[in-house]
């Protein structure tokens, strides 16, 4: 039988390891499954993480992780990218393979470093806080090592959907700090993706960050 | 006291910009709104300057920010008064259709940075550091052209970065304050100072690197600095003005806050270590690329890059060269917003923003070619500006500290100083030989007043430093002391 508390972890680990998927693959409907992926383990997390007593928190958080993170933004991700008929990312700076071994190695630092904290009485649930860790390390890694624009915004939000994680750690005593979370994702949602996918979309073709090298000394 | 002034400070910017979305047809209305709420806001400042208030428990004016403050409301109304100049000169580039959403997002912007600046809480700080971020992204793509938004995007996914490196540091300084030994401490600044030896030194020492990069981003530190000359060289002139001289001091407040719990805490060898180590790095950049600079928009960006971080050096100097990076940061507030709006005229004048299709300014056009030597002086820190000051005490108290990192500021600064002046002389001198720079562009007074105005403070500071500021200057310092 399966323990809510062997549930919630379970959650976290599978969490991590979406972003093992994204770093060995090339196709971008795959980072935005992950991304929907991601949304709603957040989602299950969420449930576990927040008091539904303080219900207006409860069903904001909730509405962020399963309406925007699981369904809107993943849809509206996916018209870009077919509408834009950009398949995969071509030619990232390291090839897959390696990406795949960094991205472990991160999430190994990350999982050994929370448990290291755990273990000199941090107040920190290391499941939680390596999770959060690896997405956030990973994501950055994905940043720098690919080349499309669209891909930066989507490691942006796994980077977003990691800082997520962490602010839940401490949801219990700090609630407004996920509420400070929430405002991330939606100021990065409204400046990254609302706006300015459809600019770069119409300017810059094939949104290849290569394109973006007119301004230089 | 609770003050109606703060609110006003929040609210109205709103409100008016508002109104000019209503009156979008109605272009001279949009200018007048804007110079007009630029003399009430400093009206306001110099209000909360006397009358320390607070507004919620969220918005106080303690003895750190009235400084900020002040600075904001001058460069505002040098700014506002220049837009006149810039809305009216024939420039095709310059969408004067568009003149309204120019108007809007400055408001908002200046109203945003209100709110990092009276911010008592660091949750709140970081909320509305977001909003400047988005209103000043809107100014950068005033142009819309695809120079204007590759800057655009490069300034928001940099800034966006850095505005989540400083979430993470936020979260891990609840981290502290929750597994403290005083308990669960509140994160307003007061609360957080007061009670800074009782917030866990691990999560401190944790976070403090985030925030430093966070807000070093916006206040253009290196090693987080490219979107800094992309940004200023695709903005309009104005726009460009008001950040490089208010949206960097703001972020420098949030450093400063920061920086401040550190010393309380007991951690000023960590935080000042690592502001020594960016702060030499924000030398180093510009120190290389403002010699390769081919663009004199870029290279005042370069230049911005250099003063934050001789700013951050004196802040960790402390004392005596806290007291000179705040002059420092008045100086270059002063000087760097003239040398923009300068840049304007240039452009005007040019319809170019290349160093080398700009040669003899002095006969097109000597008030701009005086102006732009004048702005040079200024911000290569010769006498008699203040910046002149503020640079010789930070090295004087730096020198007490080690020579060799003295030593290696001086030749940091005379690398950059040389690349300027390089520049700066190539433009100046010889005959025109871009075809539109023989048309005379006409400008109109408000394109010199606010420059004049501006380097004529500079010079006043140089030479006297009048006793409020210099009591709102010491207040600052014996209030990061405390």
């Amino acid at each position: 039988m399966i323990t809510p508390i062997n549930f919630e972890n379970s959650i976290i680990i599978l969490f991590a390891v979406t972003m093992f998927y994204v770093a060995m693959s090339s196709r971008m409907e795959a980072y935005v499954k992950m991304l929907a992926a991601q949304g709603a383990l957040l989602f299950a997390v969420s449930l576990h993480s927040i008091s539904p007593s303080d219900y207006i928190t409860f069903s904001f958080i909730i509405f962020e992780t399963l309406v925007l993170k699981t369904i809107v933004i993943p849809l509206y991700l996916m018209k870009i990218i077919r509408q834009n008929e950009i398949q995969r990312e071509a030619k990232p700076s390291i090839p897959n393979l390696y990406s795949l071994m960094i991205v472990s190695a991160i999430t190994a630092v990350g999982f050994v470093f929370a448990y290291w904290l755990a273990g000199t009485h941090q107040p920190v649930n290391p499941l939680f806080f390596g999770g959060a860790i690896s997405v956030i390390l990973s994501a950055l890694f994905i940043i720098m090592t690919r080349k499309k624009l669209i891909t930066h915004i989507i490691a942006f939000i796994f980077l977003e959907n990691g800082i997520f994680l962490l602010s839940l750690s401490v949801a219990q005593e700090m609630p407004f700090i996920v509420n400070l979370g929430v405002m991330l994702d939606i100021f990065a949602w409204v400046l990254l993706a609302g706006i300015f996918v459809k600019m770069i979309q119409s300017s810059f073709t094939g949104q290849n960050i290569d394109a973006l090298k007119g301004l230089r000394d | 006291m609770t003050s109606w002034v703060i609110p006003f400070l929040l609210i109205a910017p709103l409100a008016l910009a508002l109104t000019i979305m209503s009156i979008k047809p109605m272009r001279r209305l949009h200018i007048y709104i804007t110079l007009l709420y630029s003399v009430l806001h400093l009206a306001a400042s110099i209000y909360l300057m006397n009358f320390h208030e607070n507004f919620s428990l969220y918005f106080k004016v303690d003895d750190l920010n009235p400084v900020f403050l002040l600075v904001l409301s001058v460069v505002f109304i040098a700014v506002s008064v220049y837009s006149i100049s810039f809305f009216a000169h024939n420039d095709e580039k310059n969408h004067v259709e568009r003149s309204w959403k120019y108007h809007v997002f400055l408001l908002l912007f200046v109203a945003s940075l209100d709110g990092i600046l009276l911010s008592s809480h660091i949750g709140m700080l970081w909320v509305f550091l977001e909003a400047s971020t988005l209103f000043s992204a809107m100014l950068v793509y005033y142009y819309t052209g695809k120079s204007a938004l590759e800057a655009t995007w490069k300034y928001i996914f940099i800034c966006s970065i850095g505005i989540s490196f400083a979430f993470i540091g936020i979260i891990l300084l609840s981290i502290g304050c929750i597994g403290g030994s005083g308990g669960e401490i509140e994160l307003f600044w007061g609360s957080l100072n007061h009670n800074a030896k009782l917030i866990n030194p691990f999560w401190l020492k944790m976070a403090f690197p985030f925030l430093l990069l966070g807000f070093g981003t916006k206040k253009g530190l290196a090693p987080m600095q490219n979107w800094l000359p992309d940004a200023y060289a695709e903005s309009p002139a104005p726009a460009a003005a008001i950040i490089s001289a208010t949206l960097v001091n703001a972020a420098f407040l949030g450093v400063l806050r920061v920086h401040k719990v550190m010393l309380m805490a007991g951690l000023g060898f960590y935080s000042t270590t690592l502001l020594i180590i960016m702060g030499f790095m924000s030398l180093l950049i510009p120190a290389v690329y403002i010699l390769q600079s081919r663009n004199y928009k870029r290279m005042l960006a370069y230049s911005s890059v250099e003063h934050m971080g001789i700013v951050a050096i004196g802040t960790s100097i402390g004392g005596a060269g806290l007291f000179a990076a705040l002059l420092h940061m008045i100086g270059h507030s002063l000087v760097k917003s003239a040398f923009f709006l300068n840049s304007g005229n240039i452009f005007c004048l040019f319809r170019s923003k290349k160093i080398k299709e700009v040669t003899g300014l002095l006969k097109v056009s000597p008030a701009n070619a005086w102006l732009w030597v004048a702005s040079f002086v200024g911000i290569c820190a010769f006498p008699p500006f203040v910046t002149f000051i503020s640079e010789l005490l930070i090295i004087k108290e730096l020198l007490g500290k080690s020579i060799i990192l003295t030593i290696l500021f001086c030749v940091l600064l005379t690398a950059i100083i040389y690349g300027i002046a390089r520049n700066v002389i190539s433009m100046i001198s010889g005959d025109p030989q871009h075809a539109e720079s023989r048309q005379d562009a006409g400008l109109p007074a408000t394109g010199y007043i606010p420059q004049i105005v501006l380097m004529g403070m500079a010079v006043w500071l140089g030479l006297y430093i009048p006793s409020f500021l210099l009591d709102l200057l010491n207040n600052a310092v014996k209030f990061m002391g405390e």
